[in-house]
């Protein structure tokens, strides 16, 4: 007997898990009709949207009925799938994919080139290491956590696409099914129920809209933490709880609480221990934050008794801090170890601007209230399980659902902090709400109440994670700009950016060139000289003073992603940085090296007879570095 | 060494469907098959492959379960792989894949003929 049905023999005070009936092979295939006519409708209501031309209001005001209504019926697919009684949880499963290939396979189906410009420093890095074989630690943070790059690097060589892009665009579906793979596996472990665990694989990648699943160090680390929390809960818990705990939550819920269930682990102790490590040293040498997200979440699971053994913990913390150890001087000069203590200025974001377009704002208040609706969604949830006496099995989860928060009390990472806590408890208030849904006896209801939260979620996602794709959409001319410079631009030089939106450090020749860390880092829209007014021949010398910071000759490059970003943001009024690009190409202080339709690279000229620049010559890499007031939402590390 | 293991047949099966796929993945790339086929037969091999293998040698769990297991383990071992090669500067990833492949995939059949010497014997009885 598996332990699934074992448990549900146990009889949590529970709803029945339906669907223990399945049909037949003909009626599952009847049931997966509307899933096929969904998928062939989505694909083709793609055939004719414009994704280079998008609005303020991003992909959900260009998409087109047909790709609602093949979404809705996804999401309704997969919650009748869940649902109703005598539905194959394979069925479930495969509407569940539906759904991830329909919202984070829309994007690569219109544009072959990987979203994201800050994804393409991502790429530059696997390049790198894959033309030298070996890293080199005073580049950059990359070259100092280079398991994902080194990882992409040997995957990129066994395929024979050298230049990751080829593939890259994909990264965001491959890693969200991989993800949904890790979460579904770990809610199981927990909850052990497999539809609870289908519908909360559900929920998570409705709920996942923070768009960090793209081809990136935290993505892989991601989803190693999640491999990692799998192995814990399942062969290292003890299935107990503190006492005292209980007895806490039975006064305050004036409910008695079920024990927890019994362990699942079957592997030999070192066998577990031994594959927790060798992950968590993937994660440690992989991406800075993940490994103190596990370790949070582990020293709180250790804490409560419910994984052992206790020096795990020592043994993962001293391979943690032993690697920060071994970088911190890089860290302390370049980022700071710590940002702030108080928790109220981390959760701050970047302020792009003060007068965003009305597609922004309308953006970021969906967002929020997206946040608002997932939280209040996990609290009552945690209090329904415990009012039907669940809490102390659902103690892991909420454990993982909140730990995340312990970020904001030491970092602001860069003004992203609250989107990696929305990224790390995600998975965990997705299973938290579907379980609490799961409790509710009448059949009806529960369907319908799941059906309520997934279609509400769906729209805030929509919304939220495709609604800047005007920004994050780049042309296959614009990242030809890109290979240009890194193939051919002066060594040495800089290429300083009209404003963000270029496939930045693209090439594998990328640290031959001078600049500041950060993402879109040196561009104009940082500079008040820029913000706010109308451009042409005034600011032409400021162009020339931004790259002489960095070099004596340089580079700027003006593109259609650059010039919807300054405008969507309004940091400068419609048409002015074309107007400065006219005034640059008029200038004989530059030269046109590089045009396409969508992206044109200026080179500054040697100064000869010309008055001698204010130049400030900086080091190679960290000269001058700036904040990043102009940097969209997205990823620094 | 297990003695718990799962029923025979489903082992044996997910032993034969990794066998299968570490054969299309390295076909793929040895007759530089069109790029969405072999990205996609490398990435799910490099995926599932190792970590399958290095199962093999555990106590079976649910399926669920075990595909996590799969992917975690054997994203862990060819990370830490990597790790070594780009900082030792011993950068040999074909050969690294290789051994990596053909390991796991010695580990699979090995366990296969265990799978099917178990079933010949019970059948005999």
């Amino acid at each position: 007997m598996s332990a699934a049905t074992g448990t549900m023999a146990a009889g949590p005070p529970v709803a029945a898990d339906v669907g223990s009936a399945s049909t037949g092979r003909p009626g599952r295939a009847l049931a997966a009709v509307p899933g096929v006519a969904a998928a062939v409708l989505w694909r083709l209501s793609l055939r004719h949207v414009n994704a280079g031309n998008l609005g303020e209001y991003g992909l959900p005001a260009a998409l087109p009925a047909g790709w609602y209504v093949a979404l809705a019926v996804a999401v309704l697919g997969a919650v009748t799938a869940l649902t109703r009684r005598g539905k194959h949880p394979l069925l479930a499963a495969g509407y569940v994919c539906l759904v991830a290939v329909m919202l984070y396979g829309t994007v690569p189906v219109l544009s072959p080139e990987p979203h994201y410009a800050w994804t393409y420093k991502h790429v530059g890095v696997v390049r790198y290491l894959e033309a030298n074989g070996t890293v080199s630690p005073n580049v950059d943070i990359y070259n100092r956590w280079p398991g994902f790059f080194a990882l992409a690097a040997v995957f990129s060589t066994l395929v024979g696409d050298r230049d990751p892009v080829a593939y890259a665009a994909w990264a965001d579906l491959a890693f969200t099914l991989l993800d949904l793979a890790l979460v579904v596996a770990v809610v199981n472990v927990i909850v052990r129920r497999l539809r609870v665990a289908l519908a909360a694989g559900l929920l998570f990648l409705l709920t996942n809209w923070v768009g960090q699943t793209y081809f990136s160090p935290q993505a892989f680390g991601y989803l190693l933490g999640l491999a990692l929390i799998l192995i814990v809960v399942s062969q290292l818990s003890t299935g107990l709880t503190p006492p005292r705990l209980t007895r806490l939550t039975e006064r305050v819920v004036r409910r008695p609480q079920l024990p927890g269930e019994p362990p699942t682990g079957t592997w030999p102790k070192a066998a577990a221990t031994v594959a927790v490590v060798a992950l968590d040293a993937a994660v440690v040498a992989s991406h800075q934050l993940t490994p103190y997200m596990l370790l949070v979440a582990v020293a709180l699971l250790t804490v409560l008794g419910t994984v052992r053994p206790w020096w795990l913990l020592a043994v993962l913390a001293a391979i943690t801090f032993g690697y920060l150890a071994a970088n911190l001087d890089f860290i302390q000069h370049n980022y700071g170890l710590f940002t702030s203590i108080d928790p109220f200025n981390n959760v701050q974001g970047p302020k792009i601007t003060q007068h965003p377009s009305p597609g922004k704002v309308f953006n970021t208040d969906v967002e929020l209230l997206f946040i608002a609706a997932v939280w209040a969604g996990t609290c009552l949830a945690v209090w329904r399980l415990a009012r039907r006496g669940l809490a102390v099995r659902a103690l892991a989860l909420v454990v993982l659902a909140f730990s995340p928060a312990a970020i904001v009390f030491g970092q602001n990472y860069g003004g992203e902090a609250t989107l990696r806590v929305i990224l790390f408890s995600s998975p965990w208030c997705s299973a938290l709400i579907v379980w609490a849904i799961f409790t509710i006896d009448a059949r009806h209801a529960r369907a319908a109440a799941l059906a309520t939260v997934a279609v509400v979620f769906t729209g805030l996602f929509v919304v939220s994670y495709l609604g800047q794709e005007e920004l994050n959409i780049l042309s296959p001319a614009e990242v030809s700009a890109s290979a240009w410079f890194y193939r051919h631009a002066h060594r040495g030089s800089v290429l300083v950016l009209a404003a963000p939106g270029f496939p930045y450090r693209y090439g594998a020749s990328y640290p031959s060139f001078r600049g500041p860390e950060g993402d879109a880092n040196p561009n104009l829209m940082t500079e008040p000289a820029f913000q706010g007014r109308q451009l042409g021949a005034a600011q032409v010398a400021g162009v020339a003073e931004r790259i002489n910071v960095y070099a004596k000759t340089g580079y700027i490059a003006f593109t259609h992603d650059e010039q919807t970003f300054a405008e969507v943001f309004r940091i400068t009024p419609p048409g002015a940085l074309q107007r400065l690009r006219a005034a640059v190409a008029r200038s004989p202080r530059f030269r046109l090296a590089y045009a396409n339709p969508d992206a044109q690279i200026y080179e500054l000229q040697p100064p000869r007879a010309t008055a001698a620049p204010r130049v400030s010559h900086h080091g190679p890499r960290n000269a001058g570095r700036r904040g990043s007031a102009a940097t969209p939402r997205g990823v620094r590390r | 060494m297990s003695t718990n293991r799962g029923p025979m047949p489903r082992r044996g099966v997910w032993d034969c469907a990794l066998l299968a796929l570490a054969a299309l993945a390295a076909a793929s790339v040895a007759v530089h098959a069109p790029g969405a086929v072999r990205v996609t037969a490398v990435l799910v091999a490099a995926c599932l492959l190792p970590g399958g293998a290095l199962l093999t040698l555990l106590p079976g769990g649910e399926a669920p379960q075990t595909l996590g297991y799969a992917v975690g383990l054997g994203l862990a071992v060819e990370t830490l792989g990597a790790l070594a090669m780009i900082w030792s500067g011993f950068w040999h990833p074909v050969a690294w894949s290789i051994l990596l492949g053909g390991a796991a995939s010695c580990l699979l059949a090995t366990d296969l003929r265990r799978q099917l010497t178990a079933t010949s014997t019970r059948a005999g009885r």
